[in-house]
């Protein structure tokens, strides 16, 4: 049983034992006499148990109130009478008056002032908080029992309450309304602006009294941001680095250049990071960050980025290093980097334009004659082979712009996302300007150059290279379609005229365009190729063929053939120039000799296969012929017979043969070749060019002797002809591919259009037979979403095409919708 | 004293027993252990005779503030020894020092009876109500919050009507706040009937403290309230948690969610 009633008698407690009756006053006189002797550090004598014992009573006989004011009255005189004097007088007058912003004192005797103010201050401080720490100890009950009871902060807080009252709010002189907290506050801002300056400051002094602040608030609420560091110093922190580094950006902008501003903008955000660490507190970090951004990248980088020295001068001189501190920067103060974006953009497409206009440049400066059709043809030949060159130094030129910014974008801009997306966009829009049309078909000749030259003693990785460079161009390529048609020309052309270094580079071109563009887009061109296998095929299989006839003619002529399937290959563009349509119509008349051999190959190809037509294209191919001239005295005086093999085009092995059958004295007016071959105008003009006039294959002889070829003209076997070599071609000028003049390129972009019709027709028709029903402004997005691949239609074509497909009844219009909509008819 | 009571104390001793003392007390530090706290042994003279007791320094800062502080500061006492505690019997003393090195405080005669003998005989003698309070007002004073915390438990689990020398005690030397002045004051609303004061007790009452009888005087007055109110009924229960020093209501809900009996 504990304690429990009616069980053992139990004595009440003794009196006396306690002292139950205590003299307040007393009492309060030994303890006031004690914290006394605390505050002048002679606390050793003094005895813990008994004055904890006084107060303890004291609280116990519910004087607590009493006890609680007394030892704040204490605290409150002892701040007011033995300490506000001793700091007030480290206020020198300088201190006070430059607190005022009155000049008047040298920087020294301030800094030096300062910072006796700042110990001063420092050591009432620490000296306060020692001391309440022991009285507080002693007052532990009253802390304990009467503060907790009636909800009053304890005595420690309260005398730090003091101390803010008592000394940092008390007024130093009676004509100026600065208290001591706010000179403090100034002194450390002037300090700080010594250390920016580049003076050693005492960063332990500065940081003491910071502590003193974090540890006293300016309301009686104890909150983070009540402390009197947020309310009384941070924000005049803040204010005065605003300024003073809106004055230093300024300045730096007018008297350094780019690269130095961002190297110095880059160590003031260090040097303040380091601040707030060593000398202020961490709790300002990002405040004062934010602050040396706005006013050293933000509201500048604009300025910054467009100065002389700025983003375009780095890129012109490849700066990589201070790129990357631009990028760091605006990085900082913005997630987009919009500034630095913008100015890479504009420098891309500056740079890209450039390109551009050099490549017309060197276009145009080549092209001085070329306005008539038929004049001048020679030099405009001639020309044509400088703009080719112009082609490629246009891709090299791209290449190589691509190849700085992305150096750029990977040492100076980390490999940044949204960087690279606007610098495809840029090499994109300058690539595709409609003041640039020609992108697409200088990418094609570009490949076409290598495939026939370029690649020549070439290790595989440079091929690969190469490839890799024609494909990077072609990502950027928006009309696909256009780029498709001179790829086909050109490699017909190749394929044609055997002008591959290497069937396998050619192979490994299309699977790379099939990895990039789908294989849609390479499935006619791979079909060429099959062509040209089939050929292979057929014309081994005819020589068989000769062989197993047994006609064993010694003079029998030699056939290579290649079956081309009409709708594969871009045989338009193989034939003349095109400025005479009638020339197509006619057919050649081959000699006889040919015509048999021609005759004979109809036969066996209709055997393997019925029902097909055979086509027989004089202009795209080509004849090795045997010549023999007559004998002429040599340099040693003996005659000599020459011997020639000559490489002619098929035309020009047509007009050649003529002269076969032609006393030597004897000649043939154009008019006549023209009417007994019936070779088209213009390629008959050019075949006479290359034999007549052109000085290392001239065979045959032109009267009059001139460069343009006229109907009038007579021509006659040249018995005189001499060449250096034993083989000789004969190049038909047109035969290369080169860039197009700009009628050429007209007619081709009008083919073009007229396939895009097709294109986006049976798009419309795919969209409408899936959906059935569709407004017009969906179907022509929809539309154009299907074919961004491909091309980027004209609205316009579109709206033409629907109108055409209504017409022919593939749509019809829904009638009395809100909106104009159309209906599949199936 | 009927059986319901009996059968009540029984219980409460019972959960109490089951608490491991690591989990009553709240302290942010752990408790020094032999092997890592410093050996230095501190000479108290206790009492009006000032008899010696030495003791582990550490584990009387470790327990109290007011030892921390007397060791800390920069009084005599962190030179001078030995330090007097003049205002405490030698019997009380006694009693903390068992408990300082055990956190366990004597077990009562009739415990022994139940549970079987172990321990010094000692333990066993005539602890009474008056040397809990005595123990619990030196806990006060010397500011000892787990040992304050464990007498508390202990005399509430022993829930019993005090004799009024114990009341007058407690109300002179405690503050009227004081946890164990207001369990006195609940516990006498609770329980008191006219009929359980002897002769020698009724003689006390004229001694009862002004601040005791007023104490019950309101609490009554409310307790009356709330069961015509219906809010509670007439066998109401009085919680362990009021008569705990729990700073926050989480610290309240941990300490009811530990004394649940599993």
């Amino acid at each position: 049983m504990l304690a429990g009633r009616g069980g053992r008698k139990i004595r009440p407690p003794r009196r006396g034992l306690h002292g139950d009756e205590i003299d307040f006053e007393n009492t309060w006189g030994i303890i006031a006499s004690a914290f006394r002797e605390i505050h002048t550090k002679n606390a050793s004598k003094l005895s813990y148990e008994e004055l904890y014992r006084h107060a303890y009573r004291i609280v116990l006989k519910k004087k607590g109130e009493d006890l609680y004011r007394r030892v704040r009255n204490f605290e409150h005189d002892w701040l007011s009478n033995e300490v506000r004097g001793t700091i007030h007088a480290l206020l020198t007058p300088g201190l006070l008056a430059n607190s005022q912003s009155i000049g008047g004192t040298t920087a020294n005797e301030r800094r030096f002032a300062g910072e006796r103010f700042m110990k001063g201050l420092k050591q009432a401080w620490q000296d306060h908080q020692v001391c309440m720490s022991m009285l507080a100890d002693v007052l532990m009950y009253m802390d304990r029992v009467y503060c907790a009871d009636h909800r009053r902060p304890s005595i420690y807080s309260a005398a730090m309450v003091l101390f803010r009252d008592d000394i940092l709010r008390s007024d130093p002189s009676d004509h100026s309304d600065m208290d001591v907290l706010s000179i403090l506050n100034h002194v450390i801002l002037e300090q700080i602006r010594m250390e920016r300056d580049g003076d050693v400051i005492d960063k332990h002094l500065i940081k003491d009294c910071i502590y003193m602040l974090e540890g006293l608030y300016d309301s009686e609420i104890e909150a983070e941001e009540q402390r009197l560091y947020v309310t009384s110093f941070e924000e005049d922190f803040l204010a005065s680095s605003r300024e003073f580094y809106m004055a230093e950006s300024e300045l730096m902008l007018r008297e350094s250049d780019a690269g130095a501003y961002c190297r110095h903008a880059r160590r003031r955000i260090f040097e303040e990071q380091d601040r707030c660490r060593s000398t202020l507190s961490e709790t300002t970090t990002l405040k004062i960050e934010k602050v040396v951004e706005d006013e050293l990248i933000k509201n500048r980088i604009h300025e910054l980025i467009e100065m002389e020295s700025g983003v375009r001068y780095m890129i012109d001189n490849d700066l990589l290093e201070e790129l990357s501190l631009i990028y760091e920067l605006n990085a900082r103060v913005d997630n987009k980097k919009a500034e630095l974006t913008r100015a890479i953009q504009k420098r891309v497409v500056e740079m890209g334009t450039d390109v551009n206009s050099a490549a017309i440049v060197a276009s145009q400066a080549a092209q001085p004659l070329s306005e008539g059709p038929d004049k001048g043809k020679a030099p405009v030949e001639k020309n044509l082979n400088q703009q080719t060159i112009a082609a490629i130094k246009w891709v090299e030129d791209v290449l190589q712009l691509k190849d700085k910014f992305d150096k750029i974008w990977k040492v100076s801009f980390d490999s940044d996302q949204p960087l690279q997306t606007a610098l495809t966009r840029s090499f994109a829009d300058f690539i595709n300007a409609s003041s640039f049309p020609r992108s697409s078909e200088y990418i094609s000749l570009f490949i076409d150059e290598n495939m026939k030259k370029g690649i020549k003693g070439k290790t595989e990785n440079e091929i690969d290279l190469v490839l890799e460079k024609a494909i990077i161009l072609l990502r950027y390529v928006q009309d696909k379609d256009l780029f498709e048609r001179y790829y086909k020309k050109h490699l017909c052309r190749r394929l044609l005229m055997n002008k591959s270094i290497s069937n396998d580079v050619e192979k490994q071109m299309i699977s790379r365009m099939k990895i990039e563009l789908g294989n849609n887009f390479t499935m006619k061109l791979e079909a060429m190729f099959k062509d040209m296998t089939i050929s292979e095929e057929l014309t081994a299989g005819y020589k068989t063929h000769i062989a197993q006839l047994g006609d064993p003619d010694p003079k029998r002529i030699e056939l290579a053939i290649n079956v081309l399937t009409s709708m594969t290959w871009p045989l338009e563009t193989m034939g003349s120039s095109g400025d005479n349509e009638e020339g197509k119509m006619l057919k050649c008349v081959f000699p006889s000799a040919i015509e048999r051999i021609k005759k004979g190959f109809e036969k066996f190809y209709g055997e393997k296969h019925s029902g097909r037509t055979l086509t027989w294209l004089a202009a795209m191919g080509s004849a090795d012929i045997k010549a023999v001239f007559p004998k002429v005295p040599q340099k040693d005086g003996t005659l000599k017979e020459r011997r020639h093999e000559l490489n002619v085009s098929t035309y020009g092995m047509v007009i050649l043969l003529l002269f076969n059958d032609l006393p030597a004295d004897e000649f043939i007016t154009f008019e006549e070749i023209q009417a007994r071959t019936n070779i088209p105008e213009s390629d008959l003009v050019r075949n006479l060019q290359s034999l007549a006039v052109a000085s290392k294959t001239r065979i045959l002889i032109k009267d009059p002797m001139s460069k343009d070829i006229k109907p009038s003209d007579r021509f006659s076997f040249n018995e005189g002809f001499q060449g250096k070599f034993h083989r000789i071609k004969v190049g038909v000028v047109t035969s290369g591919n080169k860039v197009e003049s700009d009628r050429e390129r007209k007619e081709t972009e009008r083919k073009n259009d007229g396939s895009r019709g097709f294109c986006i027709e049976a798009a419309i028709v795919r969209i409408m037979k899936q959906r059935k029903e569709l407004s017009h402004q969906q179907l022509v997005a929809e539309t154009l979403n299907q074919l961004a691949p491909q091309f980027k239609p004209e609205v316009n074509m579109i709206k033409k095409r629907i109108e055409s497909l209504i017409e022919r009844e593939y749509l019809e219009r829904i009638e009395n919708a809100p909106i104009d909509s159309y209906r599949y008819l199936a | 004293m009927n059986d319901r009571i009996l059968h009540e104390v029984d219980n409460a001793l019972a959960v109490v027993a089951e608490q491991p003392a690591s989990s009553i007390q709240r302290q942010t530090s752990t408790r020094p252990s032999f092997s890592s706290m410093s050996q230095a042994i501190v000479t108290l003279n206790v009492g009006p005779n000032e008899s010696c007791f030495h003791v582990h320094r550490d584990l009387l800062m470790y327990y109290s503030p007011y030892f921390k502080a007397a060791f800390n500061s920069s009084f005599k006492e962190a030179q001078e020894r030995p330090i007097p505690i003049p205002d405490v019997k030698v019997s009380t003393f006694n009693m903390f020092m068992d408990w300082i090195y055990t956190e366990r405080l004597p077990r009562t005669k009739k415990e022994v009876d139940e549970t079987g003998a172990v321990g010094g005989r000692e333990l066993i003698s005539s602890y009474t109500g008056l040397e809990f309070a005595e123990l619990y007002i030196f806990a006060d004073m010397y500011d000892v919050p787990v040992l304050r915390r464990q007498v508390m438990d202990r005399i509430f689990a022993a829930s019993v009507l005090p004799k009024y020398a114990v009341v007058v005690l407690a109300f002179s030397r405690l503050p009227t706040s004081a946890p164990l002045c207001r369990f006195f004051v609940d516990v006498y609303c609770q329980r008191f009937r006219e009929s359980d004061d002897d002769e020698s007790e009724r003689k006390q009452r004229e001694k009862l403290p002004h601040e005791f009888l007023l104490g019950v005087m309101l609490r009554h007055a409310k307790i009356m309230g709330r069961l015509r109110a219906k809010e509670m009924l007439p066998s109401y229960k009085l919680n362990m948690c009021d008569y705990h020093e729990h700073e926050t209501e989480e610290e309240r809900q941990l300490c009811l969610s530990e004394r649940q009996p599993k």
